[in-house]
């Protein structure tokens, strides 16, 4: 049946949309004139109705449409957007956004525990008590022709979104010597129609036709090309016939739903924008002054136009079968070498090297194919914060940084909800109320900073505020209450350490467990999960000045480059990314400083940990000469004592699962060209 | 089935095996494979009563020691097959002796095993059948009990 | 009398269905052609007041027929009919001279819409 077949489009596509609605709330929010962000609601909106009604989902058809005609109104000027409005289209988007959960399940639209006609009847109400003097509030039918009209009478309302540049006045100033008038024309083709350029360019053939000549498109003409338009075009248009007579004759091609033409002065409408840029700033202003507790959500380039790329969708299982079929490639690959090490072949040893080459090669494209922007996982929180700072009386300006940071699929999986429980504490605990932040002499508004970057083989994302810092001894005195820690042990730990037992089980330092970060999830668990995916995290805090939590994900997960060591008959698995160099010691470069093994390498003091005896494998010999791996964390060094190194390997490594979720000394397993597993160690935790 | 009785008879499979002198069986519908004993790889640090890891598929699977779970102890030579389950995510082989097969089997052959006695807890009843006495274990619980143990 | 229209495609069904769309609305189909080339002796033939032109035929394209016809009868009435994805083709038939386009599979109305207006009756 063609409504599965379109299902998952349907569904990634709404998931965008009701994405993007939310994003463009937020702007309107702190813009309720941002005219181009209503109409590109106005637009999400409008498509999305389309969806869903192709689909047969009626309810989420008719909340989409009671919102469209809202907003329809408002683009219009028949209606202002107030906050209230803004309110009940967030409470719309979330109820999308249930009704799309509830689709993806297998469910139909309707909501049981959710009175979605109440929504619509509100809608509804905002409709009909909208200021007077436009009778076609009521009709709920939705006549193209009609609209046509309206647009035609209100049509000097909407902005015009043209940019104005020095050559296009001067273009047209030149033109209207010639007798020529400027018109700014709005094409909107059918819902549905197909081949939308060629319908475009019969548009512009028309024109032309006409003896008009059209000086600019919005978007682009490469765009429209490409087919890169929704369904309205937007131009500038010289012409010796009256605006009927243009609006006549494009209205005649075929598909053609409506057509706006407008005289345009770009001096005229230059200096209507600068009264309205006044306008704004005045308004802005009075809005400082009434400030009420909200989050200010910016977006770094939130000018930006959305970069559009060509791409395919694919089904993420088959992803990651290719992912798992590469991992089989690189253990045969091992294989095979390992085979023929035993026979020196020239012919083959060229071949192979060409194949470990295309491995390479193509192990980096799939993992660039694996990767996606942070934006994914980010792009939620806006509104969240936006709801938490409300709910909690507090002011927050949530800054994001970075979304465009690209790590693999699965972490965004996985990361999302630590991400945003850390986000909780930071609104919840960290963050003062304005009065608190005033008597300290803060800015009464708090800032809470979420960025993402690229650093060296890791991604590291940052979540920072600028609230009331961790308090140390209360942290102390919880542990030591829950049993955790020993009192007189605890106070002689450094802070760093302190901040860490934060992370044990069953650890929250807020007095009352608030509604919004006392529930389920605590620390232990991001600690867990950010470990689960080889990787780490860590707490910074001062006083009054603020907290920051660093996370620290490797950048592609599967595949990594290891040393492979031996320690009696097991082999165990060393990250390259982790290794300082190798030497070979002999027992008497062993010394011993404060209980702890160490050898000197150039004038360094390196301490040196037996791998037998981190692991308490009973090993009786001590050989005279032994191989050293040296790890390398930060500033800090040490070194990993094994019987024999192996080599160098490219291995895949597999999580050991729930099962081994106390062993810190092993990040995974990695399997073997000979089919045996190697263990890989987690060089953060053997030395502690 | 009449109508107003009460409980209705359910039927039920489960796969058999011998541990130590004992015939045991887990449900079926978590047992996934059953392999010869594997080569194992120790892990080091880890439970008591993991074995240690086996290469299955490419997959990596611990291995559990059934007998050390439910407090007795088998030698290890005695083991000949690995019964893999599968269940919330977690796969895991257990050590058994001998499989004997699947079972067929009600609840009316049920008897329950009260908490106190020795598999007790571990277990969902015994099943009778004829003068089989099959210890009917609870793969969830022996799951939940090792993943949850600190 | 209803107006004249000439139905060029390769394959017999696909004329065969345009052929019972546009009786139905009144026009009258004078001829068939199932390439470029008969088209254009045809339209010679015919003079008919709109051709109905398939892109993709053997021997002689739909754009060439449009370039071809349009030497002969610079007013020529053409509509292209094109299957999804050839956007690029139109947009060179509408650069030849076609006045619409139709896209396969038909919308009826849209198809007589089409018609319609290239025999100026809309």
């Amino acid at each position: 049946m063609m409504r599965d077949e379109y299902l998952s489009v349907f569904i990634d596509e709404t998931k965008e949309a009701i994405q993007n609605m939310n994003d463009i709330l937020l702007k309107l929010e702190q813009d309720m004139e941002d005219m181009e962000a209503i109409n590109e609601l106005f637009r999400i909106l409008h498509t999305l109705k389309g969806m869903a009604g192709t689909m047969e989902f009626n309810t989420m058809m008719t909340l989409c449409h009671r919102m469209e005609n809202l907003l329809d109104e408002i683009r219009n000027g028949r209606m202002k957007l107030t906050e209230d409005i803004i309110d009940r289209l967030f409470k719309g988007a979330d109820i999308l956004e249930q009704m799309l959960n509830s689709i993806e399940e297998g469910e139909s639209d309707e909501l049981e525990e959710v009175d979605v006609d109440s929504l619509i009847k509100e809608f509804e109400g905002f409709l009909e008590g909208k200021s007077v003097g436009s009778p076609k509030a009521e009709e709920k039918k939705e006549e193209t022709k009609e609209e046509a009209e309206e647009e035609k009478e209100e049509g000097e309302e909407t902005s015009i979104p043209i940019e104005i540049t020095d050559e296009l006045v001067h273009v047209i100033k030149e033109a209207k010597e010639k007798g020529y008038e400027s018109y700014y024309v709005r094409v909107t083709l059918d819902e549905g129609t197909q081949l939308k350029a060629a319908r475009m360019y019969l548009v512009f053939h028309k024109i032309e036709d006409l003896g008009g000549e059209i000086l600019r498109t919005v978007p682009p003409v490469e765009d429209i090309e490409d087919e890169k338009f929704d369904l309205d075009v937007d131009l500038v248009v010289i012409a010796k016939q009256s605006a009927e007579e243009l609006s006549g004759a494009i209205g005649s091609v075929t598909d053609v739903a409506r057509v706006v033409v407008r005289p345009f002065d770009p001096e005229k409408e230059l200096e209507k924008r600068k009264k309205k840029e006044e306008e704004k700033k005045k308004e802005e202003e009075k809005k400082e002054e009434a400030k009420k507790p909200e989050a200010h959500i910016h977006h770094k380039d939130d000018k930006k136009k959305r970069k559009i790329t060509q791409t395919v969708r694919v089904d993420i299982e088959k992803l990651d079968t290719l992912m798992n079929l590469m991992g089989e490639l690189v253990i045969a690959r091992s294989r095979i070498v390992e085979t023929l090490k035993k026979y020196s072949i020239k012919e083959v040893d060229e071949s192979l090297a060409q194949l470990s080459r295309i491995t390479l090669d193509l192990q980096n494209i799939v993992m660039k194919i694996r990767m996606v922007p942070i934006a994914y996982v980010f792009n939620r929180f806006p509104r969240m914060v936006r709801d938490l700072a409300k709910q909690m009386n507090k002011e927050v300006d949530f800054i994001i940084k970075g979304e465009d940071t690209e790590l693999d699929r699965t972490f965004v999986e996985e990361i999302g909800d630590p991400l945003l429980h850390l986000l909780r504490n930071a609104i919840d605990h960290g963050i003062e109320s304005k009065e608190e932040r005033i008597a300290k002499g803060k800015p009464p508004k708090g800032t809470i900073i979420l960025s993402a970057r690229h650093e060296g083989n890791n991604v590291v994302i940052e979540i920072v505020d600028d609230g009331r810092g961790i308090d140390r001894d209360k942290v102390i005195k919880k542990a030591v209450e829950r049993g955790l820690i020993d009192e007189a042990r605890a106070m002689m730990l450094p802070d760093d350490k302190v901040f860490e037992l934060i992370f044990l089980p069953g650890f929250s330092t807020k007095d009352e467990v608030t509604e919004i970060s006392g529930r389920g999830v605590g620390m232990d668990v991001v600690k867990n999960v950010v470990e689960s995916l080889n990787g780490s995290v860590s707490i910074e805090s001062q006083k009054d000045k603020g907290t920051k939590v660093t996370i620290r994900l490797p950048l592609t997960l599967a595949i990594i480059q290891a040393l492979l060591v031996k320690v009696k008959d097991f082999v165990y698995a060393i990250p390259i990314a982790t290794i300082d160099s190798t030497l070979k010691i002999t027992k008497e470069d062993i010394q011993v400083v404060q209980d702890q093994e160490v050898v000197v390498i150039r004038q360094e003091v390196v301490p040196i940990i037996k791998l037998w005896e981190a692991l308490g494998i009973p090993h009786d010999e001590e050989f005279q000469s032994m191989n050293v791996v040296i790890i390398k964390m930060g500033n800090r060094k040490y070194g990993i004592v094994v019987d024999t190194l192996i080599g160098q390997d490219d291995i895949v490594i597999k999580s050991l699962g729930k099962l081994f979720s106390d062993v810190k000394e092993f990040s995974g397993g990695a399997v073997l060209g000979d089919g045996s597993i190697a263990l890989i160690l987690d060089v953060a935790n053997l030395m502690m | 089935m009449e109508i107003g009785e009460k409980e209705a008879v359910q039927e039920f499979e489960v796969l058999s095996f011998v541990v130590g002198d004992q015939e045991m069986a887990f449900d079926v519908d978590y047992v996934e494979i059953v392999i010869d004993v594997a080569d194992i790889t120790p892990v080091p640090k880890s439970k008591p009563m993991i074995k240690g890891i086996i290469n299955l598929r490419g997959r990596i699977v611990p291995i559990i020691d059934l007998a050390d779970v439910l407090g007795s102890y088998v030698d290890e030579s005695q083991y000949e097959s690995i019964v893999v389950i599968k269940y919330n995510d977690i796969e895991a082989g257990f050590m058994v002796g001998t499989v004997k097969g699947v079972l067929r089997a009600s609840t009316n052959e049920l008897e329950s095993i009260s908490s106190l006695e020795r598999y007790g807890e571990k277990s969902r009843g015994l099943i009778k059948k004829g003068n089989r006495l099959v210890v009917y274990l609870d793969v969830t619980k022996i799951i939940d009990e090792i993943a949850g143990e600190e | 009398m209803g107006k004249k229209i000439l139905i060029v495609d390769d394959a017999a069904f696909m004329r065969m269905l345009l052929k019972d769309i546009v009786s139905k609305a009144g026009f009258e189909v004078v001829g068939e052609a199932s390439n470029g080339k008969e088209a254009v002796e045809k339209y010679k033939e015919l003079k008919p007041d709109v051709v109905t032109m398939d892109i993709t035929m053997p021997e002689m394209n739909g754009i060439e027929a449009v370039k071809e016809i349009k030497k002969i009868d610079p007013n020529a009435n053409i509509i292209m009919v094109s299957a999804m994805g050839q956007q690029a083709m139109v947009i060179e038939a509408i650069q030849a001279g076609a006045k619409d386009f139709i896209v396969k599979p038909f919308q009826p109305a849209r198809v007589i819409e089409a018609l319609k207006k290239a025999v100026g009756e809309a």
